[in-house]
């Protein structure tokens, strides 16, 4: 949980990561000190990492689509999404499903060969949905 | 896109507040080419710079991923109801069977169910699905690794 102060600073980091300090201190009418303060606290307790969001369209990934994935072979299915390069999120899911999957590619034939990677890897069941449009993103505790 | 955009777009997703400076150190690009490619970036491959938060630690400990499909006529409402909603962290319009894949966050589970019945009761919900994520492995991950960046073998300069 975040007190008052921290959860102004944390908004602000929300809207815009890359934003000052001062700017966020003029923002909160925090001082600055604190603000800084404020900043490292939050790093070492509920932020997980700061970071750009990407429209994945303009960086040449035509394909983007979530995956509901029911594993034969979790441990090693796992360890092939883990490190697989297009895989931009991947969590563990309950129930009926054991992973969810976000994962960016050029073209549907690269995705192609994904999918019949995973299945070779051990995926039972595939649900597979593309995104068709972003309507919101990272959206919570923000005014974006 | 030339391989150095990549390297500081690689930079930007590990770390959005990186000074640029020590970006421009760690690429051996020009602080002053680096800000005038941020600002490029920014205008149209980065849609915003944001702090990706552990939710348990803030005290939202229900994470759920929820498909639902409406009625045509609904479509629209949807859509903007999810945008406002201050539970849902993300929301997209999908194909293959269902309108809209939803990421919604809860302190407890009973908010859930009040989400979801909120939804079945302002519009004709034709289906529903809805899974608790339990763990994140891997979260914003996409061109965070300089070593797995396309085209090494090509590295056109600016």
């Amino acid at each position: 949980m975040v007190h008052e102060k921290q959860a102004a600073v944390l908004r602000l980091l929300r809207e815009n990561a890359r934003q000052s300090l001062t700017g966020m201190s003029r923002k909160t009418n925090i001082p600055l000190s604190s603000v800084f303060d404020i900043v490292k606290s939050l790093e070492h307790s509920v932020i997980h990492k700061h970071t750009s969001l990407l429209d994945f369209s303009k960086v040449g990934m035509g394909a983007h689509a979530f995956l509901r994935i029911k594993a034969d072979d979790k441990n090693k299915l796992r360890e092939f999404i883990r490190a697989h390069k297009n895989v931009n999120t991947f969590s563990t899911l309950l129930p009926h499903y054991d992973f969810l999957v976000e994962a960016v590619f050029p073209d549907l034939k690269e995705y192609t060969l994904f999918k019949e990677s995973l299945e070779q890897q051990g995926a039972g069941v595939i649900d597979e949905n593309f995104i068709v449009e972003e309507l919101k993103r990272e959206g919570f505790f923000s005014a974006k | 896109m030339k391989q150095k955009d990549l390297l500081v777009l690689s930079h930007l997703r590990q770390n959005a507040r990186i000074p640029l400076t020590i970006l421009s150190k760690k690429t051996s690009i020009p602080v002053s080419t680096i800000f005038d490619r941020l600002r490029i970036y920014e205008e149209a491959r980065i849609i915003r710079h944001t702090s990706l938060l552990n939710f348990d630690k803030l005290g939202y400990g229900v994470r759920a991923s929820i498909s639902l499909k409406v009625d045509h006529q609904d479509k629209e409402a949807l859509h903007d109801f999810l945008k406002a909603h201050a539970s849902v962290n993300s929301a997209y319009r999908i194909s293959n069977g269902f309108d809209y894949l939803v990421e919604a966050v809860f302190e407890q589970i009973k908010d859930l169910d009040s989400f979801l019945d909120s939804i079945e009761k302002k519009f004709r919900v034709k289906e529903k699905q809805s899974y608790f994520i339990i763990d994140d492995v891997k979260r914003e991950a996409f061109l965070t690794n300089e070593h797995l960046l396309p085209f090494p073998e090509n590295p056109s300069l600016f």
